[in-house]
C-alpha cells in the first residue's frame, strides 16, 4: 500500500480555466454559506439588533453578549450541564463506532463471500432504506418498550448501530475497492478472516467508512427525537438546549449562540475526517 | 485424488459462507430483533384500527378501510405523490450531474480545497440541526408580526424554519429590492434545493474517486488524451458504480426527507387527525410507488454500470 505523491494538477490546464473554476466555486459555496453566516451573526447581535426592524442580515456591533447569556442560562439548569454533554458524547461515539464497525463487517461478508440468504438480505436493507422515523414511530415505540429500553440511552444507541444507509455504502465501496485476489493472496499467506478485515479491508477502504463517520457523527450529534428518553438526566445536548432555550423571545440571542456552538462540532469533525480522506490515495496494491 | 480435491474445496467454500455468517450476524440479530416487528406492527396497523386506552393500544380489524380512505377520502394523499414525483423527476438528475461536477471540480489540487469541500458540506449539517434554529427564527419572525410570540412567550417549532424557505427573507435583509429578490427567488428556488441535496452526493463521489487508481490517468495521459476525453472514458466509467449509488440515495432522500409533503401529511393523519392506522395505510401505499419507481430507475442504471474486473 504505497502512498503516491500526485502531481494531478495537469500542465496543460490554463489560468483562466483555473479562475473560472475558482469564482464559480466562490459563488456557489457563497450560496450555501449563507445559512451559517447568518446564524453567526445573529449569535453576535446585540439584543436591540435582534429586533431592529427591517432587520438586518449582518452584525453592525458584534458582542460576546449571547455567549455570555447562554452559559449563564445553562448554569441554572436543574441536571449539571456536563450531564447533557456526557449522554451526547456516549450515544454519539459509542454509536458511530458501532455503526462503522458492524455496517463494514456485514458490508464485508454481502460482498465477498458466498452463502445462502445473502441476495435476500441485501435486498431487505435497500428495502428499509426507504422507511421514514415518522412512518414507523409508533411500533418503534412499541418494540423500544417490549424491550424495555425506553428511558436507557441503548434506545438511542443500537438502532444507530443497524441504519441501513450506512451498510448500502459501505456495500457499494467495498465491491469498488477491494479486489478479490489481495483477499485471495492473505487467505494464501495465512491471514486469518478478522485480521483480514482489519487490516486489509479496513485500511483500504478508509475513504469510505471515514465518510460513513461523517454521517452518523452528524446525525447522532444532533439527534433532537426522544420518543424513547423521559428522564431529564438521560437526554441528549440538541434536545435540552432546544428544551431549555425555548423559554420565548428573550432567549432569541442565547439560542443562535447555541446554535453556533452546536454546529461547530460536526463542522471540525468533516474537515478532521476529510482531510484524513486526502491523505489515503492508494493503488490497490494488485499488479495486473 | 480428484475426488479428495473437491470435497476439500466445497468445505472451503462452506467455510468461507460461515464466516460471512459470522461478520453479518450483529445486523442480522438487529433486524430480527429490532426492524422485523416494526415493520409487521405497522403493516397491521394499516388494516385494523388502533385506540389507545389506559392499558395499551387495542386493535380493531377493518379491512382495506384504511387504504380507501387514502385513496379516495383523503383530499392530498395522491395529489401531493404526484406533485412530488414530478417535483423530483426534475430535480434528481440535476442533484447528480452537479454533484459529480463539484466532486470532480474538489478533486483536483487546488488552494483552499478543504475550505471548500467543508462548505459544501454545510448543508447537510444546518440540515440536521433545524429544531435549535427554527425556534429561533419563529421567535423573531412570529414577533416581527407583531403576534403572539411575545404575548405568550411562547414559540412553536416546524421543521425547516430556517433553511432554503428563508433564503428569501435572508435576501430581503440584505437590502435587495423586493422586486427582483421576487425573481431570483423564482430563478433560484429550485436551483439552491439541487445544492442544498446535494451535500451528500458530493462527499460520496469524493470518496468514490478515491478509489480510482491515478495509475489510470497517468497512462491515459501518456497515451495523449485529454482531461475532457479521459473524465468520460475513465472517471465516469469507473465511477459509475457510485453514480448508481447515489441515484438510489438521492431518490430515496427525496421521497424520504422528513420535510416533504407526503412525510408531512403521513405525520398529521398520525399525530394530528389520530388515524394512525390510516398515516399507516398511507404510509404503506407511499412505500409501493418508490419501490415501483426505485425498481425501474435500478434497472435503468444497471445497463450503464461498468464493474471493474479486477482480479
Amino acid at each position: 500500500m504505497a502512498k503516491i505523491k500526485l502531481h494531478t494538477h495537469r500542465l496543460n490546464r490554463s489560468l483562466g480555466g483555473d479562475i473560472c473554476i475558482g469564482v464559480f466555486l466562490f459563488t456557489v459555496g457563497l450560496f450555501m454559506a449563507l445559512p451559517m453566516i447568518y446564524a453567526i451573526c445573529t449569535s453576535l447581535k446585540p439584543a436591540d439588533e435582534l429586533w431592529v426592524y427591517p432587520p438586518r442580515f449582518f452584525v453592525h456591533n458584534p458582542t460576546f453578549k449571547n455567549f455570555k447569556e447562554l452559559f449563564r442560562i445553562l448554569d441554572d439548569s436543574t441536571v449539571p450541564f456536563s450531564r447533557y454533554i456526557f449522554n451526547t458524547l456516549f450515544v454519539t461515539i459509542v454509536g458511530t463506532g458501532g455503526h462503522v464497525v458492524l455496517a463494514s463487517m456485514c458490508a464485508y461478508a454481502l460482498c465477498k463471500f458466498d452463502f445462502r440468504g445473502k441476495n435476500f438480505l441485501f435486498n431487505i436493507v435497500v428495502l428499509s432504506l426507504m422507511f421514514n422515523a415518522t412512518v414507523t414511530a409508533i411500533p418503534n415505540f412499541i418494540i423500544m418498550a417490549r424491550l424495555h429500553w425506553v428511558d436507557t440511552l441503548a434506545a438511542l444507541v443500537v438502532p444507530a448501530f443497524g441504519s441501513s444507509l450506512g451498510l448500502y455504502l459501505m456495500k457499494q465501496f467495498i465491491e469498488q475497492m477491494i479486489p478479490d485476489g489481495i483477499l485471495e493472496a492473505a487467505r494464501i499467506d495465512g491471514a486469518g478472516e478478522f485480521l483480514i478485515f482489519f487490516r486489509i479491508v479496513m485500511p483500504m477502504v478508509k475513504p469510505a467508512w471515514l465518510t460513513l463517520v461523517i454521517f452518523s457523527f452528524q446525525g447522532l450529534w444532533n439527534l433532537a427525537d426522544t420518543n424513547y428518553i423521559y428522564r431529564e438526566d438521560l437526554k441528549p445536548l440538541n434536545y435540552a438546549l432546544h428544551q431549555i432555550l425555548s423559554g420565548g423571545v428573550t432567549r432569541v440571542g442565547a439560542s443562535a449562540a447555541a446554535t453556533v456552538l452546536m454546529m461547530i462540532v460536526p463542522i471540525l469533525i468533516f474537515v478532521l475526517t476529510q482531510s484524513q480522506v486526502v491523505e489515503t490515495l492508494a493503488t490497490s496494491g494488485m499488479k495486473d | 485424488m480428484i475426488r479428495k480435491a473437491e470435497k476439500k474445496k466445497t468445505s472451503l467454500i462452506r467455510k468461507n459462507g460461515r464466516y460471512g455468517w459470522f461478520f453479518i450476524s450483529p445486523f442480522v440479530i438487529g433486524l430480527v430483533l429490532l426492524y422485523f416487528p416494526i415493520i409487521f406492527n405497522s403493516f397491521r396497523f394499516s388494516f385494523n384500527q388502533l385506540s389507545v386506552g389506559q392499558d395499551g393500544y387495542a386493535l380493531k380489524f377493518v379491512g382495506l378501510e384504511s387504504y380507501r380512505y387514502a385513496l379516495f377520502k383523503d383530499p392530498d394523499f395522491v395529489r401531493n405523490t404526484l406533485s412530488l414525483i414530478g417535483t423530483l423527476l426534475v430535480q434528481s438528475p440535476a442533484i447528480l450531474i452537479f454533484s459529480l461536477f463539484i466532486a470532480v471540480v474538489l478533486n483536483q489540487q487546488m488552494p483552499g480545497r478543504g475550505i471548500f469541500r467543508a462548505i459544501f458540506f454545510l448543508p447537510v449539517i444546518m440540515a440536521t440541526g433545524v429544531v435549535l434554529k427554527a425556534d429561533m427564527m419563529n421567535a423573531m419572525l412570529e414577533s416581527l408580526n407583531g403576534s403572539a410570540g411575545i404575548d405568550t412567550g411562547v414559540s412553536t417549532v416546524t421543521a425547516g424554519g430556517f433553511d432554503i424557505s428563508n433564503i428569501q427573507s435572508m435576501l430581503e435583509r440584505m437590502m435587495i429590492p423586493t422586486g427582483m429578490v421576487e425573481y431570483l427567488v423564482a430563478l433560484v428556488n429550485n436551483i439552491y434545493s439541487v445544492v442544498n441535496y446535494a451535500g451528500v452526493p458530493i462527499i460520496l463521489f469524493l470518496s468514490g474517486l478515491q478509489g480510482i487508481s491515478p495509475a489510470v490517468y497517468e497512462s491515459a495521459r501518456v497515451e495523449g488524451a485529454n482531461a475532457w476525453e479521459s473524465f468520460w472514458k475513465i472517471t465516469v466509467p469507473l465511477l459509475s458504480p457510485i453514480i448508481f449509488v447515489n441515484a438510489i440515495y438521492v431518490i430515496i432522500d427525496g421521497f424520504t426527507r422528513s420535510n416533504n409533503p407526503i412525510m408531512l401529511l403521513i405525520d398529521d393523519v398520525a399525530f394530528a387527525k389520530n388515524n394512525y392506522s390510516g398515516s399507516s395505510a398511507m404510509a404503506w401505499l407511499y412505500f409501493g410507488v418508490v419501490l415501483i419507481i426505485l425498481g425501474l430507475v435500478s434497472l435503468l442504471c444497471y445497463r450503464f454500470t461498468f464493474y471493474q474486473e479486477r482480479d
